[in-house]
Formats: structure tokens, C-alpha cells, sequence
């Protein structure tokens, strides 16, 4: 009878016969020993599903090498130790505690990221210095990181593979839609990075369709994200001198429209201390003597900016005031004019 | 990930914590698993026992000894150690180091440092610099880290702080005095978790809305019944009996991120492809600030007086622009 055994049996097994052989095995051998491939199953069968099961191993991190001849003249399928086993880290008491303060981001988030940091903790779990006890007491203390939003099943699997298409760069394509249109569009974006900001996650890529560097919220992408055919790993090269946190500080309104230019933004004393405070990277505040402040921030012109700058200029409303350029001035008089008549 | 291979990458991680830890609990291994203690005790031993090698001799196979509520693995001498982590895995403890409060200077903060140089070594440092310019997460500026790092020896040294505080809701600076439980990060903002004596009861406050915080030299003790869990919920809101129940309507094109929005509000699809949300809050304020944030992809649509009062903020607002623009 083939494969009755179940998938993960098998591959358990495998991976246990690689890791204890002290020396390359033979397909031959594990054919005819290992529970999983020593069925009754046609010969080419077998064999296919074993070149299965390596592949589907080594895309989980599990390197299953072939030598055709060792320095002994033999030769088989084997698992370099010093390439799959952990190294040791030699946690001190603080980094443990914090691996414990981890596992609450991880327990209470329900997204891909969160099952895989379960993953990774467990693995460094096993160096912590400190007894059972005092890893609890180390996960109540007083940080808790929780809370990353809901999120449905198709956005945790987008998640998962635009991490994959990060790390490995591989092209993928996805329907986008923006926030101000009602239709999708294609795009084909070489993924750079991906960053998380205030419960929300975004790729930066190069968007091959636009031939520009784009920021993509992931919660606007619609359907799957599919991987482009490849041809072969690191199929681009991610510029030098990138680091994807910099363009978290960036809004909507810097990534679409024409040439980058400094908008200004007057604040009321009331508020202006809190923007000059909590001020983003790439952006310059002056404080006036009477309290108040002027915000200066890189936009690009588009007929949709001040629109994409109420998400920062809302909790503010009326303690705040678009200076400059006038053509961004114009347009915000013009929008809140356009609001207010809705509720009239 | 099929669910074959993510559960062999769980167990190859389980097994040498099990080797390592004997009599571990099925408590524990169920928080690393995200499962309850009875599916742990169920699971584990289920799908361990037929695991062995060649030639499968009661003593080739992986044994599971059960205890009550505790667990120890024999035989398996070959998974002495966890496999490295994988780049999805190296990613979410980068991901989950760097969206730490940043708080410079404190033990939490040094412990950060000190774990990301091991695990960058542990996988080859190259290869983790190539990714840490590619994962990330915002955190804030430096005046939220020196803030936080008052905040944190606060808690450290259960001491009074007080603060001057900006409440959204009423669009107004308070003084404070408040003492410190938790801080939390909630959907990318730190909260502080304190009670507070102006309203005599337990609060959450902004990080980014504290003007000032100073520690003051009065001590307390934080009461045994405080339980920071109560806060792993999507809302930090609490809804009070004299709530107003706020309608609020987003087109067609935002209609994915409302759904997703983390409020314990109740949701309405509508056949055009509107999705209405019912807000519940004590502060109309408050939710216009809210819907104003979404420009024309967001309209209240009920009670009246939402509707009054969001004309109301928007008339002052643009008026501040026709009145600077007939001044010159």
C-alpha cells in the first residue's frame, strides 16, 4: 500500500534518520529503512515523492544536501549539523526576560508575523538562563506589546508571501487599489522592504508598472499576491544606501503625484507643541515666540494632496492652517468648502 | 505554508525544549504554541509517538512520558539542539525588537541591543544588515523615547508622575498626577496605564500626548487585582452608559479598512459596497476628528447632532481660510 503514511510522519522520520546518520545515506538506504518511503509504492513513485519532500525541507530551512562522493568515497543525502542546528546564544538575564516580553506580542497577535515570532521564540527560548518562574514573571511585567489589528485570512497570507518576496527578492504581482479610486489596477513591484506603522503594513517596492518607488498599504491590496515566475533567486538588486524605516516617516502625499516640493503648515500654540514633539523624520518645525509653530513637510502636487494630508492635519482641524504652496492652499480651502457642503 | 511542514517546524523547535526542560508543563508549552493546555496534552504525545529511525526498536522511537500536567521527551538525542531560525522567523524578532518603545538607556532597551547582535551573529551577520534595512517599523521620534524612559523608571520604581496631558476629546491641556501600572503598545501607540487622581480611576494616556512628564518623589504600591491582560483587546475605549452611538459611512474604496478598523464597534455592509460602522463614544468630538481623518472616503451619517457638529468644525476651518484670504 503507498503512502499511508501521514506527511508529517514522514518527513519526521527523515529529517530524524538524516540528523542521527553519521554519514551520508544513500537513497537506496532510506528507500528500504525509513517509515514513509519503504512501502510497497512503484519505485519512480517513491523517488518522486522523496525529491518532493527534500525541496518542501529545504524551503522551510531544513538544508538536505547530496554528496556523490565524500572524502571516503561515499556518498548519500545528509544534513550539514553546523548549517541546520541553532547556535547557542548565551542570553543574559535581561535578554531572556525580554524574549518572555516578546511572547505576549506574539501570543495575542493574529497575524503571519506573529506565528512566525512564536516560531523563532520558541527556538531561542531553549538558551534562557532564567527558570520557568521567573519567565512568567518577566512576561507580566509592565510592557505589553500587543494589538496589531484585525486582519483577514487573505491579508495574513499576502503578509506572509511579501515577507518571503522581501527577503529572497522575488517579483510579485498584485491588484492595488488606492484609496481614492474605485477600480483596482495591476501592479508589478520589486519588494524592497516591508514596515509597520501605527497598526497598519506597507511595502516599499519599486513599482515596475509606474517605474517609480512606491509605498503600498497592504490592507489595500486586493486578491493574492502572486510571485512572478522566477529566474532564479535575488532577481534584483535592492540600492544601496535603502532602509524601508525611512519611508515609514513618509506619507500618502509624498509618493504620487508631480515634483516633490516643501508644503507649510501653520499650528495654533494650543496643538503646535504636540506636532513639534512628535515630529516625524524629513519633516523641520519652527516655534514662533507666541507659542505657535509652522510644520514645513515634502508633498507632491496632485489633485487629491490635501485629501491625503487630512489624515494628518484632521485631529488639528481648525488649530491648523495650509500656508503654502498656493496651489495646495487653494486646494484645501476648496476640499473643506466641498465637506462641509456635504453635511449642509 | 502547508500543514504538514509548519507543524514539523514547530516540532523540530518543541522537541529540544522538551529534551532540555524535563517535566515541563503543558501550560508553558502551550502559550509557546498558542494552545490550550488540554490540546497540548492531547497533541504532543499523539504526534511524537511514531516518530523514530531505522530499525525501530521500542527504543528508535521518540517516548513521551506524561505526568499529570507535565511532559518529558526521551529518545530523540538527535534534535539536541533547534534548527536556525528562517528568514520568516529572523524577520518577526527583528520586527518585534525594533517596534519596542524607545526608550534609550533603559535595561529593556540594552537587552534589545545586546539580543539582536546575538541573533545577527547566530545567523551571519551580513546577510541580518542586508534585512534590517529592509524590515522595519516606526517608533516614533526621540522626544517619545526620552519620554518613555521616564515612563519606564516610573513603573520600575512605582513612583508618582505627574503630567500635562492633552485630551483628544475635549481638545484641552490637563495637569495630571497619576500613577503608573503598564504601558502598552496598542495598534503602534504607547499608552501608559495609570490611575489617575483627578478622576480617581484607572486610565490610558497617549504617550504622544504628554507635554511633560516629571517623576515625583511619592511612591505607591500597584494594587494585586491590576491585570495589564485587560488591555490585549482591539478597542481601549470603555463605553458608558451615556455613549452616543455614531454612524459613520465609508465608500466603496475604503471599505476594506473599515472593516479592519480595531473598534468593538458593530459593522453594516451595504449592497453597494459601502460599509457603515456604528462608533460608540462619549465624545462627538472625538469621532468627527475621526471621520475628518478619512476626508470624502467617510461620511456621518447619523445622529443629527454628529452631522451639526462635523459642519460646525468644518465651517470654523474653512473659514480660517477665507478670513486670512479677505484680509489681504
Amino acid at each position: 500500500m503507498a503512502d499511508v503514511v501521514p506527511k508529517f510522519e514522514r518527513l519526521m522520520n527523515l529529517v530524524a534518520f538524516l540528523l542521527a546518520s553519521p554519514e551520508p545515506v544513500p537513497f537506496l538506504s532510506i528507500r528500504k529503512t525509513v517509515i514513509g518511503y519503504n512501502d510497497s509504492a512503484r519505485e519512480d513513485a517513491v523517488e518522486k515523492r522523496f525529491d518532493r519532500d527534500k525541496k518542501e525541507l529545504r524551503e522551510i530551512g531544513i538544508p538536505v544536501e547530496y554528496v556523490a562522493a565524500d572524502e571516503r568515497g561515499r556518498d548519500g543525502y545528509y544534513i550539514p549539523r553546523d548549517q541546520y542546528f541553532h547556535h547557542e546564544l548565551e542570553l543574559t538575564d535581561d535578554e531572556a526576560a525580554l524574549l518572555a516580553v516578546l511572547g505576549n506580542t506574539a501570543r495575542s497577535g493574529s497575524d503571519a508575523v506573529s506565528a512566525n515570532l512564536r516560531s523563532a521564540l520558541l527556538k531561542l527560548t531553549i538558551d534562557s538562563p532564567l527558570p520557568e518562574e521567573l519567565q512568567e514573571l518577566a512576561a507580566r511585567s509592565n510592557l505589553l506589546a500587543f494589538s496589531r489589528g484585525r486582519r483577514d485570512r487573505a491579508a495574513l497570507d499576502n503578509l506572509d508571501r511579501l515577507v518571503r518576496a522581501a527577503w529572497q527578492c522575488k517579483e510579485v504581482r498584485f491588484k492595488y487599489r488606492r484609496p481614492d479610486a474605485r477600480e483596482t489596477t495591476q501592479r508589478h513591484v520589486q519588494p524592497y522592504g516591508l514596515g509597520y506603522r501605527e497598526g497598519e503594513w506597507y511595502l516599499v517596492g519599486q513599482d515596475l508598472s509606474r517605474d517609480s518607488l512606491r509605498q503600498f498599504k497592504l490592507a489595500r491590496i486586493q486578491g493574492a499576491v502572486q510571485f512572478v515566475k522566477a529566474r532564479g533567486r535575488g532577481e534584483y538588486e535592492i540600492p544601496d544606501g535603502f532602509h524601508v524605516e525611512e519611508f515609514l516617516d513618509k506619507g500618502p502625499w509624498e509618493f504620487e503625484g508631480g515634483r516633490e516640493e516643501w508644503a507649510r503648515v501653520a499650528f495654533d500654540a494650543e496643538v503646535a507643541w504636540m506636532v513639534e514633539q512628535n515630529l516625524a523624520g524629513g519633516r523641520k518645525f519652527e516655534r514662533r515666540t507666541d507659542g505657535s509653530g509652522e510644520l514645513q513637510l515634502k508633498v507632491r502636487r496632485s489633485p487629491r494632496t490635501h485629501q491625503r494630508l487630512l489624515s494628518l492635519l484632521a485631529p488639528y482641524s481648525a488649530d491648523c492652517e495650509v500656508l503654502g504652496p498656493p496651489w495646495l492652499r487653494k486646494q484645501a480651502e476648496d476640499h473643506l468648502a466641498a465637506l462641509a457642503k456635504r453635511y449642509s | 505554508m502547508a500543514l504538514p511542514l509548519a507543524k514539523l517546524r514547530l516540532y523540530l523547535s518543541l522537541i529540544p525544549l522538551l529534551r532540555q526542560r524535563p517535566r515541563i508543563t503543558f501550560r508553558e508549552i502551550g502559550e509557546h504554541l498558542g494552545l490550550s493546555p488540554q490540546a497540548a496534552a492531547r497533541e504532543i504525545p499523539e504526534a511524537l509517538m511514531l516518530c523514530g529511525v531505522p530499525p525501530y526498536m521500542p527504543h528508535d522511537y521518540i517516548a513521551c512520558f506524561t505526568e499529570g500536567d507535565k511532559v518529558t521527551v526521551r529518545f530523540a538525542d538527535q534534535f539536541k539542539r533547534p534548527a536556525r531560525l528562517t528568514p520568516a522567523e529572523t524577520t518577526a524578532i527583528l520586527l518585534a525588537l525594533r517596534a519596542l518603545p524607545p526608550a534609550r538607556g533603559s535595561p529593556q532597551a540594552s537587552a534589545a541591543a545586546g539580543l539582536l547582535r546575538k541573533v545577527e551573529r547566530s545567523m551571519g551577520r551580513r546577510e541580518v544588515r542586508g534585512l534590517a534595512r529592509r524590515i522595519g517599523a516606526r517608533r516614533g521620534p526621540g522626544a517619545l523615547g526620552s519620554r518613555m524612559a521616564l515612563l519606564e523608571q516610573a513603573l520600575a520604581e512605582r513612583r508618582e508622575v505627574a503630567l500635562e496631558y492633552y485630551t483628544q476629546r475635549r481638545r484641552a491641556l490637563t495637569a495630571r498626577s497619576v500613577r503608573p501600572y503598564a504601558l502598552l503598545d496598542h495598534l503602534g501607540h504607547f499608552y501608559l496605564v495609570a490611575r489617575d487622581s483627578l478622576r480617581g480611576r484607572e486610565l490610558s494616556f497617549r504617550v504622544d500626548r504628554m507635554r511633560t512628564v516629571q517623576l515625583t518623589d511619592r511612591t505607591f504600591e500597584r494594587p494585586e487585582s491590576f491585570s495589564a491582560a485587560r488591555y490585549r483587546k482591539p478597542d481601549l475605549y470603555r463605553p458608558g452608559s451615556g455613549d452616543l452611538t455614531v454612524q459613520v459611512r465609508f465608500g466603496p474604496s475604503a471599505a476594506r479598512f473599515a472593516r479592519e478598523i480595531s473598534q468593538a464597534s458593530e459593522i453594516r455592509e451595504l449592497s453597494n459596497g459601502s460599509v457603515d460602522r456604528f462608533v460608540r463614544t462619549d465624545s462627538l468630538r472625538w469621532v468627527v476628528d475621526w471621520a475628518l481623518q478619512h476626508g470624502e472616503e467617510a461620511e456621518i451619517v447619523g445622529p443629527p447632532e454628529a452631522r451639526v457638529e462635523i459642519r460646525r468644525v468644518l465651517e470654523a476651518w474653512h473659514a480660517r481660510y477665507v478670513s486670512a484670504r479677505k484680509r489681504k
